[in-house]
């Protein structure tokens, strides 16, 4: 199976072609919007991250803004520092360079002038997207794919059509020799020994087991029934009962290859085949960590009700472009209704006799379509620009 | 692994119904899915009134069943009478447990069962 896309100097394959003008703080975030307004193809992401974050927090912003730099859809990146910060711009500078992918680092420290950040800034930014203009796609193949697989606004039919269909896709994937991502350990209590058991080996599958315990236990710390945010009440009206049975259905979108590694938030896999990332289910971060993970587009199984309406995705920024997100949805009532705002069906499986395997099928050629850049997706047209929230663990000081 | 062989072996079930049934009846008789013959609950594939015939389907069979409730589209009902304090069963899997009886055919969701995960409301106190 092929489709176009941009080979990246570290092998890498985007499939889409960005410059990122990126802060390494949240005390810089005007700086990214100033910077790329009006630039063609340059994107602003400020985050929600500074010096107010300790020690494991801060550890994983520095390789989340790195790794998210990294992921091969972004061309180069211009990376916007203050230059006093505890998330060290040098440190995210140095390891983007040893890549071999363009960027280039400006401080307000360095300049010592805001002014001045915002004109050296726009014209590093445009000789960059000059030169990411200059970028042809070429062949590619499924397995230069790492594909990010969530669900959201799940009903019942998510765990009987849309995330069957999924999985299908995340097999195929595989089989090619790509890679697949799932993560939302929220959404794995109650089906953590179905998923260990496909562990390649007992190391891994204790690190599955222990993700669900420590999640659990923070929820159990809290005092309170975890109903009502696991399942949503939207998940609730849908018909989905109890976190276990949206579990059970929600594990189904990965697919049934062994499961190669337990990533933390925001980490890239090793090597090929399956990867679940211990991290939140809610959106907002979850993009983050994926694109972090190196992954260049994901797949979000929808299921009906409010969720379905919105033209974005439910708890997440109104735009995210370093990551296609393709849109799916097996519910047939909540389609006839959103047929703008879902890039796929898949409820002709409940209505039609579709099988899961043509529609896999399917959602395979919408998937290769999307990397190909031959489609823009429902959740690409975002226009409200929001910086990016990164997984925090701990206090905010 | 079970998950997979659902995800596979439920996609030939919609179609085989769809080509096997040739009488317009059954073609158009409700229809509800299990998804492990462990499972004491079904999920409806449509809306259905009180005293609806539902066909239920698992794998290659399939079984008649009435709904004694009118239940929406994607919720589930019980395919066997579940007692207070048995776990509810669903993918082959437990996904909670009854908190009052629940006869065959009645609406099984958040009124009738609880979650035995994520309780830290009775963890402490």
């Amino acid at each position: 199976m092929r489709f176009q896309g941009y080979t990246r100097k570290d092998g890498s394959l985007g499939v889409r072609n960005l410059v990122a003008v990126i802060t390494t703080t949240g005390c810089m975030n005007e700086a990214p919007k100033l910077i790329s307004r009006g630039i063609q193809g340059v994107i602003p992401i400020g985050h929600n991250l500074s010096c107010s974050h300790l020690g494991d927090d801060l550890k994983r912003s520095t390789w989340t803004l790195t790794n998210l730099v990294a992921n091969p859809n972004i061309f180069g990146a211009v990376l916007i520092g203050m230059g006093c910060e505890q998330i060290s711009p040098e440190k995210i500078y140095q390891d983007i360079q040893k890549i071999g992918k363009p960027i280039e680092l400006l401080t307000l420290q360095d300049l010592d002038d805001w002014d001045e950040l915002v004109k050296r800034g726009r014209n590093a930014a445009q000789r960059m997207s000059e030169e990411a203009s200059k970028q042809q796609r070429g062949e590619a193949e499924l397995k230069e794919i790492n594909l990010a697989i969530k669900c959201g606004g799940s009903d019942t039919t998510s765990g009987v059509v849309s995330n069957p269909v999924a999985g299908f896709v995340a097999d195929r994937v595989i089989t090619e020799g790509g890679t697949v991502v799932f993560t939302e350990t929220p959404e794995i209590l109650g089906a953590e020994h179905v998923l260990a058991r496909r562990a390649i080996n007992e190391k891994v599958a204790e690190k599955v087991l222990e993700a669900a315990r420590n999640m659990e236990r923070r929820i159990m710390d809290m005092g309170v029934d975890l109903r009502g945010s696991e399942p949503t009440p939207a998940n609730i009206a849908g018909g989905l009962t109890t976190i276990e049975e949206k579990s059970l259905g929600a594990i189904i979108k990965a697919g049934s290859a062994p499961l190669q590694e337990v990533l933390n938030y925001g980490e890239r896999p090793s090597g090929r085949g399956l990867y679940f990332m211990d991290g939140p289910a809610r959106t907002a971060e979850l993009l983050v960590g994926m694109a972090a993970a190196g992954c260049q587009l994901m797949v979000f199984s929808m299921g009906g009700g409010l969720p379905s309406m919105l033209p974005m995705l439910p708890a997440a920024p109104a735009r995210f472009p370093l990551m296609p997100v393709i849109k799916m949805s097996g519910n047939p009532e909540e389609y006839e209704k959103r047929k703008d705002l879902i890039d796929i069906s898949v409820a002709s499986v409940i209505e039609a006799g579709e099988t899961i395997e043509q529609a896999g099928d399917r959602l395979l050629r919408e998937v290769l379509r999307v990397a190909s850049g031959q489609k823009q997706t429902v959740y690409e047209k975002g226009t409200y620009e929001e910086p990016l929230l990164i997984q925090i663990d701990g206090p905010s000081i | 692994m079970r998950s997979r062989c659902l995800s596979r072996s439920m996609a030939p079930q919609f179609s085989a119904q769809a080509k096997d049934t040739n009488e317009r009846e059954e073609s158009e008789m409700k229809k509800a899915i299990a998804m492990d013959s462990k499972d004491n609950v079904a999920t409806l594939l449509t809306d259905v009134d009180a005293n609806d015939a539902v066909q239920v389907m698992l794998g290659d069979k399939t079984a008649e069943a009435e709904v004694k409730e009118r239940i929406r589209f994607g919720h589930k009902f019980a395919v066997k009478p579940i007692t207070k304090g048995q776990h509810v069963v669903k993918y082959g899997e437990v996904i909670g447990q009854a908190v009052r009886d629940i006869g065959e055919g009645q609406h099984v969701h958040v009124h009738n069962v609880e979650s035995l995960r994520g309780r830290g409301d009775l963890s402490n106190n």
